[in-house]
Protein backbone atom coordinates (compact mmCIF):
# COMPACT_ATOMS: atom_id res chain seq x y z
CA UNK A 1 0.00 0.00 0.00
CA UNK A 2 2.74 2.18 1.01
CA UNK A 3 4.75 1.60 -2.15
CA UNK A 4 1.32 1.76 -4.68
CA UNK A 5 1.03 5.63 -2.75
CA UNK A 6 4.56 6.71 -3.60
CA UNK A 7 4.23 5.54 -6.87
CA UNK A 8 0.66 7.24 -7.19
CA UNK A 9 2.07 10.30 -6.10
CA UNK A 10 4.94 10.27 -8.19
CA UNK A 11 3.34 9.65 -11.54
CA UNK A 12 1.14 12.83 -10.07
CA UNK A 13 3.32 14.76 -9.85
CA UNK A 14 4.84 13.84 -13.27
CA UNK A 15 2.30 13.43 -15.74
CA UNK A 16 -0.63 15.53 -13.95
CA UNK A 17 -4.22 15.33 -14.56
CA UNK A 18 -4.98 16.81 -17.55
CA UNK A 19 -7.30 14.43 -18.55
CA UNK A 20 -9.39 16.79 -21.34
CA UNK A 21 -5.58 17.48 -22.84
CA UNK A 22 -5.46 13.53 -22.90
CA UNK A 23 -8.65 12.84 -24.93
CA UNK A 24 -7.59 15.88 -27.26
CA UNK A 25 -4.71 13.46 -27.98
CA UNK A 26 -6.60 10.47 -28.11
CA UNK A 27 -8.95 11.96 -30.92
CA UNK A 28 -6.49 13.11 -32.74
CA UNK A 29 -4.59 10.47 -32.94
CA UNK A 30 -8.01 8.44 -33.64
CA UNK A 31 -8.25 10.85 -36.94
CA UNK A 32 -4.68 10.54 -38.09
CA UNK A 33 -5.02 6.84 -37.72
CA UNK A 34 -8.30 6.97 -39.54
CA UNK A 35 -6.68 9.04 -42.35
CA UNK A 36 -4.06 7.11 -42.68
CA UNK A 37 -5.19 3.18 -42.78
CA UNK A 38 -7.53 4.76 -45.89
CA UNK A 39 -4.95 5.19 -47.58
CA UNK A 40 -3.37 2.21 -46.49
CA UNK A 41 -6.71 0.54 -48.07
CA UNK A 42 -6.82 2.44 -51.08
CA UNK A 43 -2.92 1.51 -52.24
CA UNK A 44 -3.35 -2.63 -51.22
CA UNK A 45 -6.28 -2.57 -53.10
CA UNK A 46 -4.25 -1.01 -56.44
CA UNK A 47 -1.63 -3.23 -55.69
CA UNK A 48 -3.68 -7.15 -55.76
CA UNK A 49 -5.00 -5.23 -58.55
CA UNK A 50 -2.28 -3.98 -60.17
CA UNK A 51 0.42 -7.13 -59.30
CA UNK A 52 -2.15 -9.86 -59.56
CA UNK A 53 -4.51 -9.41 -62.07
CA UNK A 54 -3.54 -6.99 -64.87
CA UNK A 55 0.70 -7.59 -64.75
CA UNK A 56 -0.01 -11.34 -64.21
CA UNK A 57 -2.08 -11.02 -67.53
CA UNK A 58 0.17 -9.00 -69.04
CA UNK A 59 3.16 -11.92 -68.06
CA UNK A 60 0.82 -14.68 -69.54
CA UNK A 61 -0.14 -12.87 -72.71
CA UNK A 62 4.14 -12.36 -73.28
CA UNK A 63 5.71 -15.55 -71.90
CA UNK A 64 9.20 -14.27 -72.54
CA UNK A 65 9.50 -11.95 -69.63
CA UNK A 66 10.95 -13.11 -66.16
CA UNK A 67 7.76 -14.98 -64.20
CA UNK A 68 6.43 -12.74 -60.78
CA UNK A 69 7.81 -14.55 -57.36
CA UNK B 1 6.55 30.34 -23.05
CA UNK B 2 7.47 28.92 -19.58
CA UNK B 3 6.09 24.77 -19.69
CA UNK B 4 5.73 23.05 -17.09
CA UNK B 5 7.65 19.16 -16.79
CA UNK B 6 3.84 17.65 -17.11
CA UNK B 7 3.03 20.08 -20.41
CA UNK B 8 6.76 19.31 -21.59
CA UNK B 9 6.07 15.10 -21.34
CA UNK B 10 2.53 15.56 -22.70
CA UNK B 11 4.06 17.16 -26.03
CA UNK B 12 6.92 15.16 -26.12
CA UNK B 13 4.36 12.03 -26.03
CA UNK B 14 1.96 13.96 -28.83
CA UNK B 15 5.24 14.74 -30.78
CA UNK B 16 6.09 10.95 -30.74
CA UNK B 17 2.91 8.73 -31.31
CA UNK B 18 1.68 11.16 -34.06
CA UNK B 19 5.13 10.79 -35.98
CA UNK B 20 5.00 6.84 -35.08
CA UNK B 21 1.65 7.00 -36.35
CA UNK B 22 2.72 8.77 -39.14
CA UNK B 23 5.53 6.30 -39.97
CA UNK B 24 3.45 3.18 -39.85
CA UNK B 25 0.88 4.84 -42.36
CA UNK B 26 3.48 5.71 -44.75
CA UNK B 27 5.64 2.28 -44.29
CA UNK B 28 2.70 0.50 -45.59
CA UNK B 29 1.83 2.97 -48.31
CA UNK B 30 4.45 2.93 -49.91
CA UNK B 31 5.63 -0.65 -49.64
CA UNK B 32 2.49 -0.99 -51.98
CA UNK B 33 3.71 1.08 -54.22
CA UNK B 34 7.63 -0.35 -54.06
CA UNK B 35 5.28 -3.99 -54.45
CA UNK B 36 3.83 -1.76 -58.32
CA UNK B 37 7.11 -0.86 -59.15
CA UNK B 38 9.10 -3.57 -58.80
CA UNK B 39 6.51 -5.88 -60.05
CA UNK B 40 6.60 -3.28 -63.80
CA UNK B 41 10.60 -3.82 -63.05
CA UNK B 42 10.29 -7.45 -63.11
CA UNK B 43 8.02 -7.64 -66.21
CA UNK B 44 10.54 -4.79 -68.43
CA UNK B 45 14.25 -5.97 -66.79
CA UNK B 46 16.81 -7.86 -68.79
CA UNK B 47 17.91 -11.24 -67.40
CA UNK B 48 21.51 -10.26 -66.62
CA UNK B 49 22.56 -6.36 -67.50
CA UNK B 50 26.90 -7.31 -68.37
CA UNK B 51 27.77 -8.58 -71.91
CA UNK B 52 25.12 -7.93 -73.64
CA UNK B 53 26.71 -8.58 -76.69
CA UNK B 54 27.70 -12.43 -76.56
CA UNK B 55 28.11 -14.89 -74.29
CA UNK B 56 30.33 -14.61 -70.84
CA UNK B 57 34.36 -15.12 -70.92
CA UNK B 58 35.20 -18.40 -69.37
CA UNK B 59 38.41 -18.38 -66.79
CA UNK B 60 41.00 -17.82 -66.06
CA UNK B 61 39.52 -14.22 -65.28
CA UNK B 62 40.81 -10.84 -65.64
CA UNK B 63 39.86 -8.07 -63.08
CA UNK B 64 36.67 -6.10 -63.49
CA UNK B 65 35.70 -9.14 -65.31
CA UNK B 66 32.07 -8.41 -67.05
CA UNK B 67 28.78 -9.84 -65.39
CA UNK B 68 31.60 -12.09 -63.65
CA UNK B 69 29.94 -12.07 -59.92
CA UNK B 70 32.44 -12.10 -57.29
CA UNK B 71 30.79 -13.83 -54.22
CA UNK B 72 32.86 -12.82 -50.64
CA UNK B 73 32.68 -14.69 -47.36
CA UNK B 74 34.65 -14.07 -44.29
CA UNK B 75 34.98 -16.71 -42.19
CA UNK B 76 36.08 -17.22 -38.63
CA UNK B 77 34.80 -20.97 -36.72
CA UNK B 78 31.82 -21.59 -38.80
CA UNK B 79 32.03 -25.51 -39.78
CA UNK B 80 28.70 -25.55 -38.48
CA UNK B 81 27.24 -23.73 -41.22
CA UNK B 82 29.57 -23.10 -44.16
CA UNK B 83 28.46 -25.95 -46.22
CA UNK B 84 25.10 -25.03 -46.21
CA UNK B 85 25.65 -21.66 -47.73
CA UNK B 86 28.29 -23.05 -50.39
CA UNK B 87 25.54 -25.60 -51.36
CA UNK B 88 22.89 -22.60 -51.97
CA UNK B 89 25.59 -20.83 -53.97
CA UNK B 90 26.24 -23.87 -56.21
CA UNK B 91 22.56 -24.26 -57.23
CA UNK B 92 22.30 -20.30 -57.62
CA UNK B 93 21.41 -20.07 -61.94
CA UNK B 94 23.39 -17.32 -62.22
CA UNK B 95 26.93 -19.38 -63.79
CA UNK B 96 29.43 -16.53 -64.05
CA UNK B 97 30.57 -16.11 -60.46
CA UNK B 98 33.70 -16.88 -58.21
CA UNK B 99 33.23 -17.93 -54.84
CA UNK B 100 35.95 -16.97 -52.24
CA UNK B 101 36.33 -17.64 -49.21
CA UNK B 102 38.51 -15.86 -46.18
CA UNK B 103 39.05 -18.22 -43.29
CA UNK B 104 39.89 -15.45 -40.81
CA UNK B 105 42.45 -17.87 -38.30
CA UNK B 106 39.37 -20.16 -37.44
CA UNK B 107 40.49 -22.90 -35.26
CA UNK B 108 37.66 -25.37 -35.61
CA UNK B 109 38.75 -26.85 -39.15
CA UNK B 110 36.33 -24.46 -41.26
CA UNK B 111 39.84 -24.37 -43.49
CA UNK B 112 39.96 -27.93 -44.04
CA UNK B 113 36.13 -28.12 -44.23
CA UNK B 114 36.01 -25.90 -47.23
CA UNK B 115 38.93 -27.46 -49.28
CA UNK B 116 37.51 -30.72 -48.72
CA UNK B 117 34.18 -28.88 -50.60
CA UNK B 118 36.46 -27.65 -53.29
CA UNK B 119 37.99 -31.30 -53.96
CA UNK B 120 34.18 -32.55 -53.61
CA UNK B 121 32.47 -29.52 -55.91
CA UNK B 122 34.62 -28.88 -58.98
CA UNK B 123 31.75 -27.25 -60.75
CA UNK B 124 31.61 -24.47 -58.23
CA UNK B 125 34.53 -21.71 -58.84
CA UNK B 126 35.57 -22.03 -55.14
CA UNK B 127 38.72 -20.54 -53.74
CA UNK B 128 39.64 -20.32 -50.02
CA UNK B 129 42.15 -18.05 -48.50
CA UNK B 130 43.71 -18.36 -44.76
CA UNK B 131 44.52 -14.81 -42.65
CA UNK B 132 47.70 -15.81 -40.49
CA UNK B 133 45.58 -14.16 -37.48
CA UNK B 134 42.31 -13.27 -36.88
CA UNK B 135 42.57 -9.75 -38.49
CA UNK B 136 38.44 -8.98 -38.17
CA UNK B 137 35.59 -9.48 -40.69
CA UNK B 138 36.34 -6.23 -42.36
CA UNK B 139 39.67 -6.76 -42.76
CA UNK B 140 39.51 -10.37 -44.34
CA UNK B 141 37.09 -8.66 -46.49
CA UNK B 142 39.18 -6.27 -47.61
CA UNK B 143 42.12 -8.91 -48.33
CA UNK B 144 40.44 -10.72 -50.54
CA UNK B 145 38.80 -7.36 -52.46
CA UNK B 146 42.56 -6.04 -52.85
CA UNK B 147 44.16 -9.12 -54.04
CA UNK B 148 41.94 -12.05 -55.32
CA UNK B 149 38.55 -10.37 -56.41
CA UNK B 150 38.00 -10.54 -60.40
CA UNK B 151 34.18 -9.96 -60.78
CA UNK B 152 32.59 -6.69 -62.34
CA UNK B 153 30.44 -7.02 -59.04
CA UNK B 154 30.94 -8.44 -55.77
CA UNK B 155 28.09 -9.88 -53.14
CA UNK B 156 28.83 -10.23 -49.61
CA UNK B 157 27.57 -13.54 -47.84
CA UNK B 158 28.05 -14.30 -44.27
CA UNK B 159 29.34 -17.98 -43.68
CA UNK B 160 25.69 -18.51 -41.73
CA UNK B 161 23.39 -17.18 -44.71
CA UNK B 162 21.61 -19.10 -47.91
CA UNK B 163 20.75 -17.30 -50.83
CA UNK B 164 17.69 -18.29 -53.73
CA UNK B 165 18.92 -19.80 -57.20
CA UNK B 166 17.68 -16.13 -58.43
CA UNK B 167 19.43 -14.46 -56.00
CA UNK B 168 22.50 -13.08 -57.88
CA UNK B 169 20.79 -12.82 -60.88
CA UNK B 170 18.05 -10.89 -59.96
CA UNK B 171 20.32 -8.77 -57.92
CA UNK B 172 22.43 -7.86 -61.30
CA UNK B 173 19.10 -6.49 -62.99
CA UNK B 174 19.30 -3.29 -61.19
CA UNK B 175 22.56 -2.23 -62.14
CA UNK B 176 21.43 -1.36 -65.26
CA UNK B 177 20.77 1.98 -63.77
CA UNK B 178 24.73 2.88 -63.83
CA UNK B 179 23.84 5.18 -60.90
CA UNK B 180 23.38 2.20 -58.65
CA UNK B 181 25.81 1.38 -56.59
CA UNK B 182 24.86 -0.89 -54.10
CA UNK B 183 21.82 -3.48 -53.73
CA UNK B 184 20.63 -4.79 -50.15
CA UNK B 185 19.25 -7.99 -49.98
CA UNK B 186 15.68 -9.39 -48.73
CA UNK B 187 17.07 -10.84 -46.04
CA UNK B 188 14.95 -13.14 -44.00
CA UNK B 189 15.15 -15.10 -40.71
CA UNK B 190 15.19 -19.18 -40.51
CA UNK B 191 12.36 -20.89 -38.90
CA UNK B 192 13.02 -20.81 -34.95
CA UNK B 193 9.63 -21.83 -33.12
CA UNK B 194 10.80 -20.37 -29.91
CA UNK B 195 9.56 -16.34 -28.86
CA UNK B 196 12.64 -15.18 -29.88
CA UNK B 197 12.69 -16.75 -33.37
CA UNK B 198 9.41 -15.00 -34.47
CA UNK B 199 10.65 -11.51 -32.76
CA UNK B 200 13.40 -11.82 -34.73
CA UNK B 201 11.75 -12.79 -38.22
CA UNK B 202 8.84 -10.22 -37.42
CA UNK B 203 11.52 -7.11 -36.65
CA UNK B 204 13.07 -8.20 -39.71
CA UNK B 205 9.47 -8.34 -42.10
CA UNK B 206 9.65 -5.63 -40.48
CA UNK B 207 12.83 -3.69 -40.98
CA UNK B 208 13.10 -4.92 -44.23
CA UNK B 209 9.64 -3.69 -45.43
CA UNK B 210 10.64 0.14 -44.10
CA UNK B 211 13.27 -0.31 -46.82
CA UNK B 212 10.65 -0.16 -49.65
CA UNK B 213 9.56 3.25 -48.39
CA UNK B 214 13.60 4.63 -48.09
CA UNK B 215 14.46 2.89 -51.63
CA UNK B 216 11.79 4.82 -53.23
CA UNK B 217 12.87 8.16 -52.03
CA UNK B 218 16.65 7.24 -52.20
CA UNK B 219 17.59 7.73 -48.69
CA UNK B 220 18.77 4.12 -47.65
CA UNK B 221 22.09 4.01 -46.38
CA UNK B 222 22.21 1.12 -44.15
CA UNK B 223 23.41 -1.95 -46.41
CA UNK B 224 23.30 -5.14 -44.85
CA UNK B 225 26.37 -7.88 -44.68
CA UNK B 226 24.34 -10.69 -46.18
CA UNK B 227 23.94 -11.06 -50.44
CA UNK B 228 24.73 -7.20 -50.67
CA UNK B 229 26.53 -6.64 -53.82
CA UNK B 230 28.18 -3.67 -55.09
CA UNK B 231 30.09 -2.35 -58.07
CA UNK B 232 33.14 -3.52 -57.64
CA UNK B 233 34.36 0.00 -59.67
CA UNK B 234 32.62 1.48 -56.57
CA UNK B 235 34.16 -0.29 -53.80
CA UNK B 236 37.74 0.63 -55.00
CA UNK B 237 37.08 4.50 -55.62
CA UNK B 238 35.97 4.12 -51.63
CA UNK B 239 38.69 2.34 -50.79
CA UNK B 240 36.86 -0.91 -49.50
CA UNK B 241 35.88 -1.84 -45.87
CA UNK B 242 36.74 0.79 -43.07
CA UNK B 243 38.35 -1.55 -40.42
CA UNK B 244 37.84 1.13 -37.50
CA UNK B 245 34.38 0.53 -37.13
CA UNK B 246 32.34 -2.03 -35.49
CA UNK B 247 30.18 -2.47 -38.40
CA UNK B 248 32.05 -3.06 -41.33
CA UNK B 249 28.92 -3.51 -44.03
CA UNK B 250 27.01 -0.07 -42.45
CA UNK B 251 30.79 1.71 -42.60
CA UNK B 252 30.72 0.74 -46.35
CA UNK B 253 27.05 1.65 -47.35
CA UNK B 254 27.60 4.88 -45.33
CA UNK B 255 31.15 5.71 -47.01
CA UNK B 256 29.47 5.37 -50.47
CA UNK B 257 26.48 7.22 -50.03
CA UNK B 258 29.33 10.09 -48.84
CA UNK B 259 29.80 10.27 -52.31
CA UNK B 260 26.65 11.37 -52.97
CA UNK B 261 23.45 9.21 -52.99
CA UNK B 262 22.38 10.83 -56.68
CA UNK B 263 24.79 9.36 -58.03
CA UNK B 264 25.54 6.69 -56.00
CA UNK B 265 22.70 4.97 -55.37
CA UNK B 266 21.32 2.45 -52.44
CA UNK B 267 18.24 0.51 -53.71
CA UNK B 268 16.79 -2.32 -51.24
CA UNK B 269 15.36 -5.58 -53.83
CA UNK B 270 12.88 -7.07 -52.66
CA UNK B 271 13.31 -10.04 -54.69
CA UNK B 272 16.65 -10.33 -54.04
CA UNK B 273 16.20 -13.45 -51.16
CA UNK B 274 18.35 -14.37 -48.66
CA UNK B 275 18.10 -16.59 -45.45
CA UNK B 276 20.23 -16.28 -42.36
CA UNK B 277 20.09 -17.35 -39.00
CA UNK B 278 18.39 -15.90 -35.97
CA UNK B 279 20.51 -15.37 -32.85
CA UNK B 280 19.71 -18.07 -30.41
CA UNK B 281 19.71 -16.44 -27.01
CA UNK B 282 19.03 -13.30 -24.97
CA UNK B 283 22.53 -12.86 -23.75
CA UNK B 284 23.25 -13.16 -27.47
CA UNK B 285 20.69 -10.99 -29.31
CA UNK B 286 21.28 -8.07 -26.62
CA UNK B 287 25.39 -8.29 -27.65
CA UNK B 288 24.46 -7.56 -31.35
CA UNK B 289 22.34 -5.01 -31.16
CA UNK B 290 24.37 -3.06 -28.95
CA UNK B 291 27.08 -3.74 -31.45
CA UNK B 292 24.69 -2.63 -34.38
CA UNK B 293 23.44 0.25 -32.40
CA UNK B 294 27.54 1.49 -31.81
CA UNK B 295 28.50 1.12 -35.33
CA UNK B 296 25.57 3.41 -36.62
CA UNK B 297 26.33 5.71 -33.92
CA UNK B 298 30.11 5.46 -35.27
CA UNK B 299 29.44 5.92 -38.26
CA UNK B 300 26.95 8.63 -38.34
CA UNK B 301 29.34 10.49 -36.26
CA UNK B 302 32.19 9.81 -38.87
CA UNK B 303 30.07 11.43 -41.85
CA UNK B 304 27.79 13.52 -39.88
CA UNK B 305 28.42 16.51 -42.70
CA UNK B 306 25.88 14.55 -44.43
CA UNK B 307 23.32 15.63 -41.94
CA UNK B 308 21.09 18.22 -42.93
CA UNK B 309 23.53 18.98 -45.65
CA UNK B 310 21.94 21.30 -48.98
CA UNK B 311 24.95 19.47 -51.03
CA UNK B 312 22.50 19.02 -54.29
CA UNK B 313 25.08 15.70 -54.61
CA UNK B 314 22.58 14.29 -51.56
CA UNK B 315 18.90 13.44 -51.87
CA UNK B 316 16.65 15.75 -49.28
CA UNK B 317 15.18 12.96 -48.19
CA UNK B 318 18.43 11.44 -47.04
CA UNK B 319 19.99 14.71 -45.44
CA UNK B 320 16.53 16.60 -43.95
CA UNK B 321 14.84 13.25 -43.12
CA UNK B 322 16.41 9.97 -43.32
CA UNK B 323 19.81 10.54 -41.02
CA UNK B 324 18.30 13.23 -38.76
CA UNK B 325 15.20 10.80 -38.33
CA UNK B 326 18.04 7.55 -37.67
CA UNK B 327 19.04 9.96 -34.48
CA UNK B 328 15.69 10.77 -33.31
CA UNK B 329 14.73 7.22 -33.19
CA UNK B 330 17.26 6.37 -30.69
CA UNK B 331 16.55 9.77 -28.30
CA UNK B 332 12.73 8.28 -28.52
CA UNK B 333 13.86 4.79 -27.27
CA UNK B 334 15.51 6.73 -24.31
CA UNK B 335 12.20 7.91 -23.50
CA UNK B 336 10.31 5.00 -24.12
CA UNK B 337 9.68 3.99 -20.08
CA UNK B 338 8.50 7.79 -19.41
CA UNK B 339 6.14 7.85 -22.66
CA UNK B 340 4.70 3.97 -21.07
CA UNK B 341 4.40 5.49 -17.72
CA UNK B 342 2.18 8.13 -19.09
CA UNK B 343 0.19 5.88 -20.83
CA UNK B 344 -0.79 3.30 -18.19
CA UNK B 345 -1.27 6.35 -15.70
CA UNK B 346 -3.82 8.05 -17.68
CA UNK B 347 -5.44 4.67 -18.93
CA UNK B 348 -5.77 3.67 -15.13
CA UNK B 349 -6.88 7.15 -13.56
CA UNK B 350 -9.56 7.29 -16.47
CA UNK B 351 -10.48 4.05 -16.63
CA UNK B 352 -10.18 4.81 -20.28
CA UNK B 353 -8.38 1.58 -22.54
CA UNK B 354 -8.89 3.94 -25.94
CA UNK B 355 -5.11 4.21 -26.43
CA UNK B 356 -3.78 1.02 -25.09
CA UNK B 357 -6.22 -1.02 -27.60
CA UNK B 358 -5.80 1.37 -30.07
CA UNK B 359 -1.84 0.35 -30.11
CA UNK B 360 -2.43 -2.94 -30.05
CA UNK B 361 -4.72 -2.83 -32.89
CA UNK B 362 -2.96 -0.71 -35.24
CA UNK B 363 0.59 -3.06 -34.52
CA UNK B 364 -1.32 -6.29 -35.39
CA UNK B 365 -2.96 -4.83 -38.15
CA UNK B 366 0.64 -3.33 -39.50
CA UNK B 367 1.85 -6.82 -38.52
CA UNK B 368 -1.29 -8.97 -40.20
CA UNK B 369 -0.76 -6.71 -43.47
CA UNK B 370 3.53 -6.90 -43.87
CA UNK B 371 2.72 -10.91 -43.49
CA UNK B 372 -0.17 -11.33 -45.90
CA UNK B 373 1.53 -9.08 -48.70
CA UNK B 374 4.90 -10.57 -48.22
CA UNK B 375 5.88 -12.13 -51.51
CA UNK B 376 8.32 -14.51 -49.86
CA UNK B 377 5.91 -16.68 -47.78
CA UNK B 378 4.03 -19.95 -48.55
CA UNK B 379 0.04 -19.77 -47.41
CA UNK B 380 0.80 -22.74 -44.33
CA UNK B 381 3.45 -20.05 -43.39
CA UNK B 382 1.76 -17.45 -43.76
CA UNK B 383 -1.20 -18.71 -41.11
CA UNK B 384 0.94 -19.56 -39.05
CA UNK B 385 2.68 -16.04 -38.23
CA UNK B 386 -0.80 -14.65 -38.61
CA UNK B 387 -1.80 -16.39 -35.05
CA UNK B 388 1.61 -15.24 -33.99
CA UNK B 389 0.70 -11.71 -34.96
CA UNK B 390 -1.72 -11.21 -32.20
CA UNK B 391 0.76 -11.33 -29.78
CA UNK B 392 3.31 -9.59 -31.91
CA UNK B 393 2.40 -6.18 -29.79
CA UNK B 394 3.41 -7.74 -26.53
CA UNK B 395 6.91 -9.58 -27.65
CA UNK B 396 8.11 -6.22 -29.35
CA UNK B 397 8.24 -4.86 -25.70
CA UNK B 398 11.48 -7.49 -25.76
CA UNK B 399 12.46 -5.79 -28.36
CA UNK B 400 12.50 -2.33 -27.23
CA UNK B 401 13.86 -3.69 -23.68
CA UNK B 402 16.60 -4.91 -25.73
CA UNK B 403 17.48 -1.54 -27.82
CA UNK B 404 17.17 0.53 -24.68
CA UNK B 405 20.03 -1.81 -23.32
CA UNK B 406 21.84 -1.04 -26.24
CA UNK B 407 21.40 2.86 -26.85
CA UNK B 408 22.26 2.81 -22.33
CA UNK B 409 25.30 0.80 -22.97
CA UNK B 410 26.20 3.27 -26.11
CA UNK B 411 25.61 6.31 -23.91
CA UNK B 412 27.96 4.77 -21.23
CA UNK B 413 30.79 4.86 -23.69
CA UNK B 414 29.93 8.02 -25.62
CA UNK B 415 33.08 9.52 -24.62
CA UNK B 416 35.23 6.54 -27.14
CA UNK B 417 31.98 6.86 -29.90
CA UNK B 418 32.76 11.37 -30.19
CA UNK B 419 36.38 10.25 -30.27
CA UNK B 420 36.22 7.95 -32.48
CA UNK B 421 38.61 5.48 -30.30
CA UNK B 422 39.58 2.73 -33.12
CA UNK B 423 37.29 -0.52 -32.43
CA UNK B 424 38.09 -3.25 -35.26
CA UNK B 425 40.35 -5.74 -34.89
CA UNK B 426 39.24 -9.17 -33.78
CA UNK B 427 35.98 -11.34 -34.21
CA UNK B 428 33.99 -13.97 -33.05
CA UNK B 429 31.11 -15.26 -34.72
CA UNK B 430 27.64 -15.97 -32.53
CA UNK B 431 26.78 -19.32 -31.76
CA UNK B 432 25.41 -21.26 -34.53
CA UNK B 433 22.69 -23.84 -34.99
CA UNK B 434 23.33 -24.80 -37.92
CA UNK B 435 19.49 -25.46 -39.37
CA UNK B 436 18.33 -27.44 -41.91
CA UNK B 437 16.59 -25.27 -44.48
CA UNK B 438 14.44 -27.11 -47.24
CA UNK B 439 13.71 -23.77 -49.47
CA UNK B 440 14.23 -20.23 -49.11
CA UNK B 441 10.85 -19.17 -49.82
CA UNK B 442 9.03 -20.36 -46.85
CA UNK B 443 7.99 -19.05 -43.42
Amino acid sequence: MFIADILHHTAHLTFGRNTAQFKQLVAMLALVSVILWSIVLLTTVARILLCHVWYRRQYASSRTNMPPI
Amino acid sequence: MYLSVQQSIFYLFAFVSVLYVTHLGLYLITANLYDIWLYRHKQTRKPFVSDPLGPMPMPPYTQHTPGLVSVIISAHNETKVITRSLDSLRKSRYPYMEVIVADDASQDGTLQLVRDYIVRHPDLNLRVYRMRKNIGKGAALNCLLRRYVHGEFVMTLDADSIVHPDTIGNALSYFADPNIAGVAANVRIMDDPTVLGVLQKFEHMIGYRSKKMYSLLNCEFVIGGVASTYRMSVLERVGYYDTDTVTEDIGLSIKITSLGNRTHRMVYAADVVAMTEGVASFRALVKQRYRWKYGSFQNIIKYRHIILSLDTQYSRALTLYRLPMALISELVLLLAPLAWGYVLYMTFIQYNLTLIIGAYATVTLYMLITIWLDENLRPVGRLRLSGYALISYFIFFIMDFVQLIGIIRCLRRSHALVTQQNTGGRWTSPKRIGRKVQHVYEA
